[in-house]
């Protein structure tokens, strides 16, 4: 995942970010655009799913940058049709929108608030095109919640306890490396413990739909 | 902004509800007009006065010719005084003239009277048209109506029976137009709130998303250039999220809706960078909200005045602990931490002051900081 196509570091600098922008509204592509800075090369730019998706099969950049609400099925849609092809990440006006859960569970990298700051932001977007799993804490208390009610129905949690701890230390805002320190754990350690968890949500996903297609008598 | 959305002004209210219920009560009495010409025709060799029954029939009719239309048509009215009047009025005649028209020893006595359910529409009109006590009011009346009808009919035999049967009736007629008020008042109110709650939705469906993406792209392009710019653009984008999502005119404070408000204050007030991390569950007691609620508001302060945070994480859950239950908030700054014993005296009054609202609810607090390493409120509940 995120592999680096966008320029060969020829004179030691990190190779530039190739990102394709998907949001509906022009003015705020230019705004992350010009909060992007030099790390990162804007390689195209959608307004809605359709021609987001279009974009992204075209320059198969590194990083999608992609609003939850669009025209043509909004963030859901470009993250089911290009999860596969490079890590998107969500940025949202909306803290606690439950839609963000069917984006996350779909194959999205992550989500991130519009209203966090530019050096975060940016921190944030390399991470994603590294292949890291960006999460805020707000998306983690969604998750636990999740899982809350997936262990009520089922009668058993779907996360281990480790795991149940690492999520809420992120819904706690500890980052990587401070769960690490506190868990006696390597930071490495704590994010794939994240990246097990999102598995977990596609597998609970996937097994729904599962379970509704029977119910249903769908093929 | 947002205490001028809320409310659904009672001038366009569409009276749909009150147009359904005097629907049902129109009903009520074309069934009680037709039931009372039965009885009168079926009694008509018991009339004394059959002429006077057969007045007060007529005019029951034309009143509730008219109240139906009015009902269906032009509720407005219908709900007016002289509508109401006429239709406590017709109540009132028939009793009178149940007692006139019909020989002695009708009152009281086994069989039907002329009244029929006439005076439970009238109580219930009024208490729909002008609340719980005109419709008590209007129902005490019926009970006086009752002792003239047994009057008229020459009866004058108040024993046991016949006395604490007009109290009966008077009393039950009182009690039905307050609880027919108080439930309209009751279902005015939830149809209010629906409606609120609708015209809420609507507005946030169709605009919050390209206004909070502007303010918030205003707020990020003024930030260094125009504070007092970017402050106002944080400003309306809190009201706005407080509006949409906050439940602005909610009476009863919950423990969401009192972390939201805390940490927007934080963000307007000290321009903090603030994110709320809260897991879905049920809150706790009102006492507890407040006390967790107003904890966090003095970390927040204490964060933004004292550490010099850059960003906070509020974070809460309703349902933490080995088996679940207990409120567990957490209140993350990265700012520069400190060591309890070596800050002024100002700040311990406002740490001892956490601690001492959540021991007040049975809950407790702790704080752990480091220098250099940032402050981590953390709060229980009882």
């Amino acid at each position: 995942m995120g592999t680096m196509t966008g320029g060969t570091a020829t004179d030691g600098a990190p190779a530039l970010i190739r990102v394709v922008l998907a949001d509906d509204h022009q003015i705020v592509r230019a705004g992350v655009r010009q909060e992007l800075g030099a790390r990162f090369q804007v390689v195209g730019e959608a307004d809605e799913a359709g021609g987001a998706v279009d974009v992204i099969e075209t320059q198969k950049p590194d990083l999608v940058i992609c609003d939850l609400h669009m025209p043509g099925g909004g963030g859901l849609e470009v993250v089911r049709r290009c999860a596969t092809i490079c890590p998107i990440v969500i940025l949202t006006v909306s803290e606690a929108e439950r839609d963000l859960l069917d984006v996350v569970a779909a194959g999205a990298a992550g989500y991130l608030l519009k209203s966090a700051s530019s050096a975060d932001l940016r921190t944030a977007f390399v991470m994603a095109a590294a292949g890291e799993p960006v999460f805020s804490p707000s998306l983690a208390a969604l998750l636990l919640g999740e899982f809350r009610r997936m262990a009520k129905s089922t009668g058993a949690s779907p996360l281990s306890d480790r795991e149940r701890e690492v999520l809420q230390l992120v819904a706690r805002g500890r980052s990587y490396g401070e769960i690490g320190a506190e868990l006696y754990i390597s930071p490495k350690t704590a994010e794939n413990h994240v990246r097990n968890i999102l598995g977990k949500l596609h597998l609970s996903r996937r097994a729904d739909l599962v379970r509704y297609a029977v119910q249903h008598g769908l093929d | 902004m947002a205490g001028d959305l809320t409310a659904v002004p009672a001038k366009i209210r569409s009276l749909a509800l009150e147009r359904s219920m005097l629907k049902g009560l129109a009903v009520l009495r074309w069934v009680s007009l037709f039931w009372v010409i039965g009885v009168a025709i079926y009694s008509r060799s018991y009339l004394r006065h059959p002429g006077a029954v057969i007045a007060a029939l007529s005019l029951a009719g034309v009143v509730t010719l008219f109240s139906t239309r009015f009902a269906t048509m032009d509720t407005a009215r219908a709900l007016r005084l002289p509508i109401v009047v006429a239709d406590v009025g017709t109540a009132l005649m028939l009793y009178l003239v149940d007692g006139y028209g019909f020989g002695e020893n009708h009152v009281f006595n086994p069989g039907q009277s002329l009244t029929a359910s006439w005076p439970v529409c009238a109580v219930a009109s009024t208490g729909i048209a002008f609340g719980p006590l005109a419709g008590a009011a209007a129902g005490g009346l019926l009970g006086f109506g009752r002792y003239l009808s047994a009057v008229l009919n020459g009866f004058d035999d108040w024993g046991g029976n016949t006395f604490w049967s007009l109290v009966n009736t008077t009393v039950f007629s009182a009690v039905w137009g307050f609880i027919a008020g108080w439930i309209a008042r009751q279902l005015r109110v939830a149809e209010n709130e629906v409606a609120t709650a609708r015209a809420r939705e609507d507005f946030a469906r169709t605009m919050h998303d390209s206004v909070l993406q502007t303010l918030m792209l205003v707020e990020r392009r003024t930030r260094s250039t125009d504070p007092q710019l970017a402050d106002a653009a944080r400003r309306t984008d809190r009201e706005l999220r407080s509006y949409l999502f906050g439940g602005a005119d909610s009476v009863v404070e919950t423990l969401a809706s009192g972390l939201r408000r805390v940490v927007d204050r934080a963000i307007v007030d000290f321009g903090l960078n603030v994110e709320l991390s809260a897991v879905d569950g049920d809150g706790p007691p009102g006492e507890v909200v407040s006390a967790v609620t107003a904890a966090t508001g003095e970390a927040l302060v204490n964060a933004a005045k004292h550490a010099r945070s850059h960003r906070v994480v509020v974070f809460c859950d309703p349902d933490d602990g080995p088996n679940g239950g207990r409120l567990f908030v957490s209140i993350k700054d990265d700012g520069v931490g400190f060591i309890r014993e070596a800050i002024d005296p100002s700040r311990q009054g406002l740490v001892g002051s956490i601690e001492a609202r959540m021991l007040a609810v049975g809950g407790r607090a702790e704080i752990v900081s480091t220098p250099g390493k940032g402050t981590e409120v953390r709060l229980w509940g009882p």
